[in-house]
Parts: structure tokens; sequence; C-alpha cells
């Protein structure tokens, strides 16, 4: 008898949560379905299509090319002198920095 | 009545002891390490032992910076006779210097291949830095040190007698 009971209390518990429940048609948001146009196949083929045309390179004007060539030019000494001036720094730094000590 | 009695005195012993062992554990944290002699190298704790090896092996990698520079800088000292030859200029000067740097440079690979060995075998510690053995970690130390002194120190004037050659012909060619 007691079990009964038990049981029954278990059955309107579960009615009772499942009442609770939110009670929305839609419980998680779904993508709407895919919208497929059966039947609309490709009719034209590859060759009746007419290839669009490569345009032709732009031929710079006196302008632009004066604006590109007012751009300062790397020397190629200069960019060596400052590379090795860069490492000559770079090198003296760390060995200046090394603790030469046997107990730091 | 007798039970809850004896509860209590339970309870009330363990929260002695709690608070006994809260104000006594930091105190027994910060116990020094006791420093011990290591031969050559002095006093020094466990601790104080590896930070060494540590810098010393940060001093290493220091210096395979320094080889790996010395490299590129011989490279593009190169590239730099082979333009100033094309312009014409003496350049004797330069390939003097250039040669003695490589010299240089080769003479320190040479002088820590011992280091190599001594940091790739780690002797007295484990593979985490751990002191394992004191003299025989003190005494890694100072081999170790004394490859790695004699490496920075060809590495030093290699690089500032070549920065001299390299200053003088500089100072040469562009006062004309």
């Amino acid at each position: 008898m007691k079990n009964l009971f038990l049981v029954l209390f278990l059955l309107f518990f579960g009615a009772f949560l499942t009442a609770c429940q939110e009670n929305s048609g839609t419980p998680y948001p779904t993508l709407p379905g895919p919208n497929v146009r059966v039947g609309i196949l490709p009719t034209a083929t590859a060759s009746e299509i007419p290839e669009e045309e490569t345009p032709a390179p732009v031929t710079p004007t006196a302008a632009v090319q004066a604006e590109v060539q007012a751009w300062p030019t790397l020397d190629e000494e200069e960019y060596l002198v400052n590379q090795l001036d860069a490492l000559f720094n770079k090198m003296e730094r760390m060995l200046n920095s090394a603790d030469t000590r046997l107990k730091p | 009545m007798n039970k809850m009695r004896i509860l209590s005195v339970f309870v009330i012993v363990l929260c002695v002891a709690a608070i006994s062992f809260s104000a006594v554990s930091p105190a027994l944290a910060n116990t020094p390490e006791p420093a011990r002699p290591v031969p050559g190298l002095g006093k020094m704790t466990d601790t104080e032992i590896r930070n060494t090896w540590l810098k010393k092996r940060a001093w290493y990698d220091d210096q395979t910076t320094v080889i790996r520079d010395a490299y590129r800088t011989a490279d593009t000292f190169q590239s730099l006779i082979d333009f100033q030859a094309k312009r014409g200029r003496d350049v004797y000067a330069l390939e003097v210097a250039l040669s003695n740097f490589y010299g240089a440079i080769r003479d320190a690979e040479q002088a820590r291949v011992n280091a190599n060995v001594i940091f790739t075998s780690n002797p007295g510690f484990n593979g985490f830095y751990t002191v394992l053995d004191r003299n025989l970690a003190g005494q890694s130390i100072i081999d170790v040190h004394d490859s790695l002194k004699s490496v920075h120190f060809i590495l030093f004037f290699g690089v500032r007698d070549f920065r001299t050659a390299y200053g003088a012909w500089r100072d040469r060619v562009f006062r004309k």
C-alpha cells in the first residue's frame, strides 16, 4: 500500500514538472529548411558561355611614374653598411651584458 | 550525555590543533635552507647551485646567439667586399679582417665544445636541474664557467678587432 502511494506521488510529481515546463513549440531555434529548386539544371555548356575579357594592363602615366620614383631607393652599399652596424651593435650589446662572474 | 561530552572534547582538541598548526606551518615553510660549503664555490644552498647552473645555461644560449650573429655578420661582410671589389676599391684590409674574424669564430666554437659536453651530461644534476651531488654539481659549474669565459673573451676580442678594422677601412674610403 505504501509503495502504491509512493508510485502515485512520483507520477503526480512528474506530471507537475511536465506542466511547469515552458510550453513552446520550438524548444531550440533551428534554421529554416533548405530552399532547393529542384528541376532547374544548367543548360548552357562551358563552351557556350562567353569568356570575360581580361583587361589590358594599365600603362603607368607619367605622373604616376614620377610619384613612384619619388620614393627613396635603397642603396645596396648603404643597406649593407647599416646591416653590419646593426649586427655589430647587437653582438657588442650581448657580449657587454654577459655576467662573467663565477657566482652571479 | 557522556558521549556528547567526549565528542565536544574531541572537537575542541581538533580546533586547538588546527589553530596551532596554522600558526606554525608558515614558520616552518620559511626556514632558510642551510648553506653548506661546495669545493671551489664557497657556501651555497642547493637552490643557489641550481640557479647558478641555470644562469650558466642562459649564458651558453646567449653565446649561441652571438655566434649565429657572427656568421651572419661575416656573410654580410663578404657581400660588402664583393660589392666594393666590383666598384674597384681596395678590399685587402677587409679580406684580412674577415679571415681573422672567421678564425675567432672557429676558436670560439672549439672552446665551447667542453661546455656543450658538460651541459649534455649534466653531471651532479638530474634532468630537471635538481642537485643530486653537490660536489659534482659545483665542479660542473666551475668547468662550464671556464669554458664559457674563454668563449666570451674570444668572441669579445674577435668582434672588437673586426669592428676596429672595418671602421678604419670605412674612415679611409669614405673620407676620400
